[in-house]
């Protein structure tokens, strides 16, 4: 199996307390990997060291070793502009900028230095069209994203996120402040863009992890429980921690 | 970690409940047609053949609870599986019944038939099919998958079982023209019926056992036997 993303023994510390502890796990190429588990159970914190979005929390240390292609991402050498343009990510809440809704999608093109005016339109409607979203949006493309819905605005930021063509894209809980409807336009965006991009979701919904997922890993307490194909945790997972969880007998 | 009662806990439990009375119903059909078989009691065969219907009912309540279950709760890992084994085994319980009534009504036709002789010929496959039926409900009235996968090897025993009930009521009519005890063919034709229900009772009490094993470890032993027979052949 060809791997993305591997992370061998990371660990994350906030001053002195271990909020991840030794976490190996690898990424599949083109698979979608759902990171499970209760709230400070340490999925989200170990998603923002993949693009080493925790670098801007003071205090906060990572030590083992990630890999993006076989490429250590913690080291002094990696560029972490470029990083977080190979690893894209989307989070819980929508953050359009308040800018038109082409503007949203083209800044990380501009911020990467593009200039060509065809070029950024023309990719600008490649990230719509692969977040779903053009068909709604064509019309009104220098409308404010503001003006969007809450499921629109999430979409939009999948497309702003696409349009600089990371390889990776994590997600937040990224449907968890969206209405059923809104969340599966973007189950359907997320299995879409499988297979071209990896995507790392993190879930509080079990039903989302099983329906949009290949691979799904169990986070308790900082340490990583159980990883495995998602049809296999869903169905007999080999961990009692994993089944109480998902089976919500969990205190 | 803490368990705590959960809506789904309470469902999973009314279906289980639901499905052991439903196993103590099918439980009394088999124990009336033993005793309707064994004694040729056309009274409690009619009882069986009336009764069915209530054990129908039970299939359909308890494949309603499950739908309900799944589209309520969605569930997962050992609750998943629990379900699913759930909708397999009333289907081979009511089935049973169904094999009772069978049974019961070949009870009917033989009711002037020579009770002995009777239970000479099908008297050893009629416990055993009963008795495989009782061990499959004691086994999931206890959950117990260790011994529900030695009773999943039993199916291969029924049939050959059946065979030699069947080969020897044949050579018995072809060898015994002049004999008084020559058995009648009426009642050998009714016989055969009654041996082959028995047969499929014996059967789906090992697919019961198959389901409880499923449930429990989460591996299926659907056509192990097939399988097992083959991989025999093979070496």
């Amino acid at each position: 199996m060809e791997y993305c993303m591997r992370a061998k023994e990371v660990s994350v510390f906030y001053g002195g307390k271990e909020a991840l502890s030794k976490v190996s796990l690898d990424f599949p190429k083109g698979a979608v990997t759902a990171l499970i588990g209760p709230s400070g159970c340490g999925k989200s914190t170990f998603l923002r060291c993949l693009n080493r979005m925790n670098d801007l929390i003071p205090a906060c240390r990572v030590e083992g070793e990630i890999l993006l292609d076989n490429q250590e991402i913690m080291s002094q050498g990696m560029d972490v502009v470029e990083l977080r343009r190979r690893v894209g990510m989307v989070f819980q809440k929508p953050n359009p900028f308040p800018k038109s809704i082409f503007e949203n999608v083209a800044y990380g093109l501009r911020v990467n230095g593009v200039k060509d005016e065809g070029l950024i339109a023309g990719k600008v409607e490649a990230a719509l069209n692969r977040a779903a979203i053009f068909e709604e949006v064509k019309d009104r493309l220098n409308d404010s994203a503001l003006g969007l819905s809450g499921g629109q605005q999430q979409r939009l930021c999948i497309a702003r996120a696409l349009a600089v063509e990371p390889e990776v894209l994590l997600m937040d809980e990224p449907a968890s402040a969206l209405d059923p409807i809104a969340t599966q336009k973007i189950e359907e965006s997320i299995r879409e863009l499988a297979g071209d991009l990896t995507i790392i979701i993190v879930t509080h919904n079990m039903q989302q992890a099983a329906r949009v997922s290949d691979y799904t890993a169990f986070f308790y307490m900082g340490h990583l429980i159980e990883t495995d194909k998602t049809d296999t945790i869903f169905t007999r997972p080999s961990k009692k921690q994993t089944e109480d969880y998902i089976t919500g007998r969990f205190g | 970690m803490i368990k705590q009662e959960s809506y789904i806990e309470q469902m999973i439990v009314s279906l289980r409940t639901r499905l052991l009375v439903m196993g103590a119903s099918v439980e009394i059909a088999v124990d009336n047609m033993k005793k309707a078989v064994t004694d040729l009691n056309v009274g409690t065969a009619q009882a069986v053949i009336e009764n069915d219907d209530d054990i129908d009912a039970m299939e359909n309540e308890i494949d309603a609870s499950s739908l309900a279950l799944l589209a309520r709760t969605q569930p997962v890992a050992k609750d998943l599986r629990f379900v699913v084994s759930v909708l397999r085994m009333v289907v081979d319980m009511e089935r049973i019944g169904d094999e009772c009534t069978s049974i019961c009504s070949q009870v009917v036709l033989m009711k002037d038939g020579d009770k002995k002789q009777i239970m000479d010929y099908v008297g050893e496959h009629l416990n055993s099919a009963t008795e495989a039926f009782r061990c499959a409900l004691k086994l999931m009235r206890a959950n117990n998958a260790e011994e529900a996968l030695t009773m999943q090897h039993t199916d291969d025993e029924a049939l050959q079982s059946e065979v030699a009930i069947i080969e020897r009521m044949m050579r018995e009519l072809e060898c015994n023209d002049h004999a008084a005890d020559h058995p009648d063919p009426v009642i050998i034709m009714h016989l055969i019926l009654l041996v082959h229900s028995l047969t499929r009772i014996w059967r789906r009490s090992a697919n019961i056992a198959g389901h409880i094993y499923f449930a429990s470890l989460g591996d299926s032993l659907k056509h192990a036997p097939e399988k097992m027979k083959a991989e025999r052949l093979h070496f």
